[in-house]
């Protein structure tokens, strides 16, 4: 069990950091959600060897952890914030820059801070 | 309590000021300055009752607590911060209306400049007060931001501008060198508590290191080479800050600083070797260039650093004059500076070579400004006499090549006095407006601070030996009076007023050719290292920015690639006993496993994925699986919260998708379509890190959990779902921290997407 | 479809809202909690949002003040959290304390916790609102600009 889980997050880590290193905006906010979610699952993943029997929590029986549990629970809470605003962020920058290709973006920060250079050169 | 109750009158003096000044503009530096004198009253009334200290516990788990003291060393230079300090602000009450005018600004900034003044001395009695280590590191800071406003209070001016900026980075830095000395003496003798890092360093003395750091955050704060620099620029600032701050409060900190700490550096003889070279080098240069310096507040700026030299010599040859003569140069300096400015204010010039001639059209001015001067060339009759006389006491029992070094600069000092004097009110007559009484009556004040002194001795001796006794810890034989016999420090004065003079009288032949030595030999050596430190550091940040800004993808992959192999590297090189472990599956996991198996599909099928809609089902479709586990793992609150997190983050993506151009994302995709080995690589290591060290961790979990723990005290904490009470209650602080993370995430939604249309 | 889906949704609205205020007020007790609540709720605006518009949406007065009412919801979360230290509690004291009674009217127990749980549900709910709110501001209106 304990190899299957983190196989699993290898795996799902692996996969969010070959699309955050895509050249395109889209991709790279789905990469980091599955980071993200690779990170939640390894939280959770340390209370699956003593874990609880259902799902309703009755006096006497064994509970998952629930430390672990409120911390997945806030992990997945502050991923969605994070994730929300980076949605906005690539919004924003397509407008700002049209493009969602990295490279293009990266030429168009450069032109910007050459120009700035030159103004204050002046 | 009272010791307290003046740090807190001084405190309130700022606050106070700008109440005052929102009622009446002038209002404000006569409400200011009764609060210092008042601090000043209490202070005095306080120190007659001996000395005292008070400790008020702030993080006690810490060890860290609030700590002041009154002794001779804080008294003195407290008394000193707000006796100049008051008179400093009655004469910025004359000063900054015509400054103002003259710059083009509202007559309201007057109030501003009262209030920052007042916060200065504040800082300063603060930091004269404190007992701690840490505080002191704290006050520091205090007085060097303070400063910095001050400084650069004329903002408008670039001149102006710089000279804060460079005072402000310069001392700011050496306090953070200081700061550095501190935590080590902290962390040496396990207290920051001043008295008692001082008894532990009786038998365990404290590092050389500890110590340079200590000394350096000293000698940036009182001007000395190789910081020195700073404070001729910092002349930019109206003349009050000048005569405030580089008299009596900032530069008198740092030495202040070295006899506070002076028990410390006692038996470090290197280190206090060092600083005696340090002194007769500022001592030299400051004189020197004072000797040719053209603008008068320049030729004052140079002398401060001087003199501080001098002090600087006192401490690190551990005399007991050392607080004396700061306590004596104060006044003489301050009352220098404020005559400066009061003749700029009437001549309206700035140099030497353009005034003179003065002393019919300003008698009392001319008069008063005479013994302040008189007092810094340390003649007698005058206070000063006494400064020089612990000099030279000191000096002479170190052998004939410091005194003579001694007696050269004394006696430059009065050349360059003299001149100074000579300059603004000697030579043929000039009338000019007379000045308003205002700006005279604090310069007659101080002057007859210097005259009482100077006649009176003996009301100097007690304060003298109580701030002496502070600094070395041991009682002190200071003694006060005028001999009239062939003892050294006499013969030793006498040679200094005769070279002064001699040097005064034969000037023009020797000073074109020392001004030109002087620029020819770059003594400011420093100044230019610390322009060619700032271009590089500048040089290095654009390349830097360049760098990152050119490769924003593989950026990402040099942190994660490097960080990976530094992952696995550790579990490498550290023994873990039974490393791995695989675990069981039993029958009761195969669901969780079939739910983990629909996740990892779902990955790997994202990356495949070709349209963006897919890839975002596929997206989801990680998430749900992932819910799924989670059910299975019997962790219903995560599971609800994620399948409802997940189904909101979907319609998101989907409706971002909607926003997005149709042609843009086509050709973003064909783009991206394009795969790169280096990629490929980069997310192998990652991954396979990430997977050893989740395998690792996981492998090891403590059989002992704190969840049982919990599980017991959610009962008693009235609730029965432990993982709302571990929300809620046992961790609550980090939910109200995310909470603020998710406002903030919020917050920059809305100011990214603004509510106007159209807007760019 | 057209005719039924609309009706539908705004039938779904009030009982998914109820069932989110029942997460939120047996949270203590049993599965749920502020965060599931505030999802919930942000959830069913949504649905709003997607099936009948952002106009149609925006009649709700909670959906119009959502980003002032995450602000609220801080308020409450840093209030319940700091104000204890006023009495002299560490910060992040609850009432009634483990050694005190339980109040409760009914089957609900009142406790500071249920504050607590209403500001994470608050926050939760506006921030959901908001980027849903902006984003449909944003669709149709986007102008096809160069490449």
């Amino acid at each position: 069990m304990i190899l299957i889980a983190s196989l699993v997050v290898g795996l799902l880590f692996a996969c969010g950091v070959r699309m955050v290193l895509e050249r395109e905006l889209v991709r790279v906010a789905c990469g980091t959600v599955l980071i993200t979610n690779s990170s939640v699952l390894l939280i959770l993943a340390g209370s699956f060897p003593v874990r609880g029997e259902a799902l309703s929590v009755q006096k006497g029986w064994p509970v998952t952890d629930p430390v672990l549990q409120s911390l997945a629970l806030t992990a997945i809470v502050i991923g969605f914030a994070v994730s929300a605003l980076l949605l906005t962020l690539v919004h924003r920058t397509q407008r700002a820059h049209g493009s969602l290709r990295t490279d293009r973006l990266v030429e168009a920060e450069l032109k910007r801070v050459h120009a700035v250079e030159k103004e204050e050169g002046h | 309590m009272s010791i307290l109750l003046p740090i807190l009158l001084a405190l309130a003096c700022a606050p106070l000021a700008y109440v005052a000044g929102r009622w009446r503009t002038g209002a404000a530096a006569w409400v200011g300055a009764s609060g210092a004198l008042a601090a000043l009253g209490v202070l005095a009334h306080g120190w007659t009752q001996g000395p005292a200290r008070v400790v008020l516990p702030w993080a006690p788990t810490w060890g860290l607590s609030l700590e002041f003291t009154r002794d001779g060393l804080s008294g003195l230079y407290a008394a000193m911060a707000l006796g100049v300090g008051a008179l400093v602000v009655v004469y910025s009450r004359a000063y900054l209306p015509h400054h103002l005018a003259e710059e083009g600004r509202s007559p309201r900034e007057e109030v501003r400049f009262h209030e920052l003044l007042l916060a200065f001395m504040a800082a300063m009695v603060l930091l004269v007060t404190v007992d701690d280590l840490l505080l002191l590191f704290v006050a520091l800071d205090l007085t060097t931001i303070v400063s910095y406003l001050l400084i650069g209070f004329d903002r408008e001016d670039p001149e102006s501008r710089a000279a804060a900026l460079l005072s402000l980075v310069l001392t700011g830095a050496t306090s953070v060198v200081f700061f550095a000395g501190a935590m080590t003496l902290g962390l040496q003798y396990g207290t920051f508590s001043l008295p008692l890092v001082i008894e532990r360093a009786a038998s365990n003395p404290a590092s050389t290191g500890a110590l340079v750091c200590l000394a350096v955050g000293a000698l940036g704060k009182s001007a000395q080479v190789p910081f020195h620099f700073w404070l001729p620029r910092a002349m930019a600032a109206p003349t009050p800050v000048s005569s405030y701050l580089h008299s009596a409060a900032m530069v008198a900190a740092g030495v202040f600083l070295l006899q506070r700490l002076y028990p410390l550096f006692a038996p470090a003889t290197e280190v206090r070797d060092g600083l005696l070279a340090i002194g007769f080098l500022s001592m030299g240069l400051g004189s020197l260039m004072a000797l040719v310096a053209d603008p008068f507040k320049r030729v004052l700026a140079y002398s401060t650093i001087a003199q501080y030299g001098y002090a600087l010599v006192l401490v690190a040859l551990g005399s007991e004059g050392a607080p004396l003569y700061v306590a004596i140069h104060a006044p003489c300096k301050a009352a220098l500076f404020l005559t400066a400015g009061a003749v700029t204010q009437v001549t309206g010039k700035k140099k030497l070579s353009e005034v003179g001639g003065l002393r019919h059209s300003l008698p009392v001015l001319a008069g008063a400004s005479a013994v302040a001067a008189a007092g810094l060339s340390a003649l007698p009759l005058t206070a000063g006499f006494f400064k020089d006389e612990v000099f030279f006491h000191a000096l002479a029992k170190e052998g004939p090549v410091v005194m003579a070094a001694g007696l050269v600069g004394a006696g430059l000092t009065l050349a360059y006095t003299l001149r100074l004097w000579w300059g603004l009110f000697g030579g043929p007559r000039r009338d000019v407006p007379a000045a308003p009484r205002l700006l005279v009556a604090p310069v007659v004040v101080l002057a007859g601070l210097i005259l009482l002194g100077g006649l009176l001795p003996g009301l100097l001796v007690a304060p003298a030996r109580a701030a002496a006794e502070t600094m070395r810890g041991e009682p002190s034989t200071l003694e006060l009076a005028y001999h009239l016999d062939a003892r050294a420090e006499n013969l030793l004065a006498v040679g200094a007023w005769v070279l002064g003079a001699a040097l005064f009288a034969t000037r023009r032949a020797w000073t074109p050719g020392l001004s030109r030595v002087l620029r020819r030999t770059a003594l400011l050596g420093a100044e230019r290292g610390y322009r060619l430190l700032l271009h590089l550091l500048d040089r290095l940040s654009t390349w830097l920015h360049e760098k990152e800004v050119r490769d924003l993808r593989d950026r990402v992959a040099s942190v994660l690639v490097p960080t990976g192999l530094l992952g696995i590297a550790v579990l490498g090189v550290t023994p873990l006993r039974a490393r791995f472990m695989v675990g069981t599956v039993g029958w009761a996991d195969v669901t969780l496993v079939m739910a983990l198996a629909f996740a990892s599909a779902a990955a790997l099928a994202t990356l495949r994925a070709k349209g963006h809609l897919m890839l975002v089902l596929l997206i989801s479709c990680v998430g749900f699986s992932l819910a799924m586990v989670f059910a299975f793992a019997a962790a219903p609150d995560v599971a609800l919260t994620s399948v409802l997190v997940e189904t909101t983050f979907t319609l998101l993506f989907a409706g971002l998708l909607a926003l997005l151009p149709e042609a843009r994302l086509r050709r973003a995709q064909k783009e991206s379509q394009k795969p790169r080995g280096r990629d490929r690589l980069a997310a192998g290591v990652a991954g396979a890190s990430a997977f050893l060290l989740s395998w690792s961790a996981l492998s090891h979990l403590q059989a002992e959990r704190v969840g049982q723990r919990t599980v017991e005290l959610a009962e008693a904490a009235h609730s029965p779902n432990v993982v709302a009470a571990v929300l809620t209650d046992f961790r609550g602080l980090d939910t109200v921290g995310e909470m603020s993370v998710v406002v903030a995430a919020l917050l920059g939604v809305t100011s990214l997407l603004g509510l106007k249309k159209g807007r760019r | 479809m057209r005719s039924f889906v609309p009706p539908l949704s705004r039938l779904l609205l009030w009982p998914s809202l109820m069932i989110a205020l029942a997460l939120w007020l047996k949270g203590g007790a049993s599965v749920g909690g502020g965060f599931p609540a505030g999802a919930l709720a942000g959830l069913a605006v949504l649905l709003q949002y997607v099936v009948a518009g952002r106009d149609q949406a925006r009649r709700y007065v909670a959906v119009r003040y959502a980003a002032p009412l995450a602000g609220v919801g801080l308020l409450l979360v840093v209030g319940t959290a700091f104000l204890p230290v006023l009495g002299g509690y560490t910060p992040m004291s609850l009432f009634p304390r483990p050694d005190q009674p339980e109040v409760g009217v009914g089957g609900l127990h009142l406790h500071t916790a249920l504050v607590f749980e209403g500001g994470l549900m608050l926050i939760v709910f506006g921030l959901v609102v908001t980027v849903i709110d902006r984003f449909a501001l944003r669709t149709g209106t986007e102008e096809e600009s160069g490449p």
